[in-house]
């Protein structure tokens, strides 16, 4: 079997040849080059004996082999035509090669017309427009011998190597360290195999889509950022490295001394490539492409085993950030699922108050009774309350924010709770005092935001004396040697368990039954957070429990550093 | 014919609700009963044996399950038909419902009401249990 290959804008393209086979401009060739240096029928390659031949039909700019023009002329292995200006490498596919069990490429007919085509040949797949994955282009010239990406370093090797591939392992480590991001990870890896193989020039990570089992180019990364250009990869070597999870490499065109001239060739079309599979605990995942278009820099079967290494340390890599993820969106969605119990529950008990009300009201009305109406219309009234209090929470809880920060007087607004929780204590028998500190001058703080909390925590403390009654006091206390002011908030009420105390600030828990919303203490401990402060908690059950507010009396990022001194 | 009142047992935390299903339900001549918490429930069905228990899941405490379960427990209360009310949805997974209470507690509620309750669903389901509807 023979091929020719030659470049069609930046593509390889490749055909096996025929007993005979027409090359020209003329949509009727067998092999079309749409070219204006070609003639209509430019030239044909014939098998006599056994060998090929390249015959000129009387082209007007010739037919070259390895530099020389020429009309008829025997082809060997590896020889370089030119046909007007467009050159082809000729090759002869070993029986040797077959026997490696490679599937023939096949051929791909040029279609009449079709010569102007936009450089994606027929069956071939386009990945984010650079990568292209086809049938044909290259052929695997060599498999490595680390067959399986994840065998370690043999014992009995070049101490050389095996320095050198623990090192390929470390720089792919230290690159991924501490980075939990898909394409962060591609990219460090890719980086890091640039520094690996000195000459790389392109590399890029294929990924086996885990739901579809479609592969597709995830990152791609150039040593020079100039060089745009598609890179295409042939599907065999890919099928052959991800199906026989082996390291391959393979090139697409020879690299013999004769094609030294050949600049076209050599820049755009003879590559060096090595792909190997991502494999991590018998998972495929995708596989690891590098190319280099150096002469020079050709890669070597050393340089196989070292990708191997470097694969299955990427592997290792793309499989933890994967199950990270997958960690995260399952906590996320039990999050959701959380937020969602716990919101409908606040949000129906409210509905519920608004529609007694409102049944209530209706029903009064008709029957022409105030009494019944204004307890009714109290109802809604109270629930429209609870809702704005409810979404005031939920915003502060779900809100990364900053207090609004105003010179307020703590005493003045513990006095101004102190007022609104007696009158829901006193219908529950429960009496509310309030200390003042008259050494207490203004603090710097969220009014709004503290008031809430200190809300929560005095009709907290009131629910607990519901039940067998009790008091409730409210105490504000100046700075101290730690320069935080202080509220306490006492109770003499049922106080908690040890079970309770631990759950206290966990979102949607709540021992209060239908009346809690289970967001008033984790709320009531974020603002006071965000101000630079903390709340306590020391409770007895039976006997009753203590919430103490500290701020810093001054907003937090004004708070001036101590002096050496 | 009986002169009787039935008697419905109303047990929730929140007055609100109380007063709603109070209001929904005052023209079937019933006597009305409230509690706060399960274990005042199960204080006032043991003294005054009411036709029909009203109740809420979420109370301070103890539960409305636990005192379902309390109250199916003793032979006292056991044919006391009860209606659970509740602000969270079964749909939600999270809290369960009348047939995981069946398969938990051995019995079911015989009737369970969402939260906001809608009070013809309400008011039908509590005449039917008391045998206010069976002559009908």
């Amino acid at each position: 079997m023979a091929v020719i290959s030659w470049n069609s804008q930046n593509n390889c393209e490749e055909r096996q040849l025929k007993e005979r086979t027409r090359i020209g401009r003329s949509p009727t060739s067998d092999v079309v080059l749409a070219d204006p240096t070609v003639s209509w029928f430019h030239a044909q390659v014939v098998r006599a004996n056994g060998s090929w031949f390249l015959e000129d039909a009387n082209s007007a700019n010739g037919c070259f082999v390895n530099g020389e023009r020429q009309s008829r002329s025997l082809l060997r292995d590896g020889d370089l035509i030119r046909l007007g200006s467009v050159e082809m490498s000729f090759r002869i596919s070993s029986t040797k090669r077959d026997s490696a069990g490679l599937p023939d490429n096949g051929w791909v007919p040029t279609l009449p017309g079709r010569e102007g085509h936009s450089g994606v040949s027929a069956g071939t797949t386009v990945l984010q427009g650079i990568v292209r994955i086809d049938s044909g282009v290259a052929r695997v010239a060599a498999v490595s011998s680390v067959v399986s990406p994840s065998s370690g370093p043999k014992a009995t090797e070049d101490p050389r190597m095996l320095a050198r591939k623990l090192q390929a392992s470390y720089q792919i480590s230290k690159a991924t360290a501490g980075t939990l991001d898909l394409s962060r990870v591609l990219d460090q890896v890719l980086a890091a195999l640039f520094e690996i193989f000195e000459t790389a020039e392109r590399s890029f990570i294929l990924l086996v889509d885990s739901k579809t089992g479609e592969v597709s180019a995830a990152t791609v990364k150039r040593r020079v950022p100039a060089d745009t250009g598609e890179i295409a990869i042939s599907r065999t070597a890919v099928d052959q490295a991800m199906k026989n999870r082996e390291v391959v490499l393979c090139r697409d065109a020879m690299t013999d001394a004769r094609y030294a001239q050949a600049q076209s060739v050599i820049n755009l079309r003879i590559r060096s490539m090595m792909i190997a599979p991502l494999v991590f605990q018998d998972q495929m995942l995708g596989a690891i492409y590098v190319d280099t278009r150096s002469a020079a820099g050709q890669f070597a079967q050393s340089d196989l085993e070292l990708l191997s290494v470097a694969a299955s340390q990427g592997a290792a890599c793309v499989a933890n950030v994967r199950l990270h993820e997958e960690l995260v969106t399952s906590a996320r969605l039990a999050a959701v699922g959380q937020t969602v119990a716990g919101l409908t529950h606040c949000v129906k008990n409210i509905l519920q108050g608004i529609q007694g009300g409102s049944f209530m009201l209706d029903k009064s009305l008709a029957e022409g009774k105030l009494e019944g109406a204004k307890a009714g219309w109290e109802m809604v009234k109270r629930n429209n309350g609870f809702m704005e209090e409810m979404v005031f929470d939920l915003l502060s809880y779900s809100k990364e924010r900053t207090p609004e920060y105003e010179s307020a007087d703590l005493n003045a607004l513990c006095r101004d709770v102190h007022g609104l929780a007696s009158d829901r204590a006193q219908a529950k028998g429960v009496s509310v005092t309030f200390n003042p500190d008259p050494v207490l001058g203004p603090v710097e703080i969220d009014p709004k935001g503290i008031r809430r909390c200190l809300l929560n925590l005095v009709m907290n403390a009131v629910d607990a004396c519901a039940a067998k009654g009790g008091t409730v006091a409210v105490e504000a206390r100046h700075a101290g040697e730690d320069g935080l002011v202080r509220v306490f908030v006492r109770d003499t009420g049922c106080g908690m368990s040890e079970q309770t105390k631990a759950r206290l600030f966990a979102v949607f828990f709540s021992t209060k039954g239908s009346k809690g919303t289970g967001l008033g203490l984790p709320v009531s401990k974020k603002i006071v957070e965000e101000h630079g402060g903390r709340i306590e908690v020391e409770s007895q059950q039976d006997k009753g429990t203590t919430f103490t507010i500290c701020l810093p009396p001054k907003r937090r990022q004004e708070i001036p550093e101590r002096s050496a001194t | 014919m009986t002169t009787q009142a039935k008697k419905v047992l109303i047990v929730d935390d929140e007055s609100d609700s109380l007063q709603y299903v109070q209001a929904v339900l005052e023209d079937d001549g019933f006597t009305f009963l409230t509690a706060s918490d399960g274990e005042a429930a199960l204080q006032k069905a043991r003294e005054e044996k009411p036709d029909v228990i009203i109740m809420d899941v979420q109370m301070p405490r103890m539960d409305g399950f636990q005192a379902f379960y309390e109250l199916r427990k003793d032979d006292s209360t056991r044919s006391i038909p009860v209606i659970m009310l509740t602000a969270v949805s079964r749909r939600t997974g999270v809290h369960f419902g009348q047939k995981d209470m069946g398969d938990f507690l051995g019995s079911e509620p015989e009737a369970f009401i969402d939260k906001p309750i809608d009070a013809e669903r309400l008011r039908t389901t509590v005449r039917n249990l008391a045998g206010l509807d069976k002559d009908e």
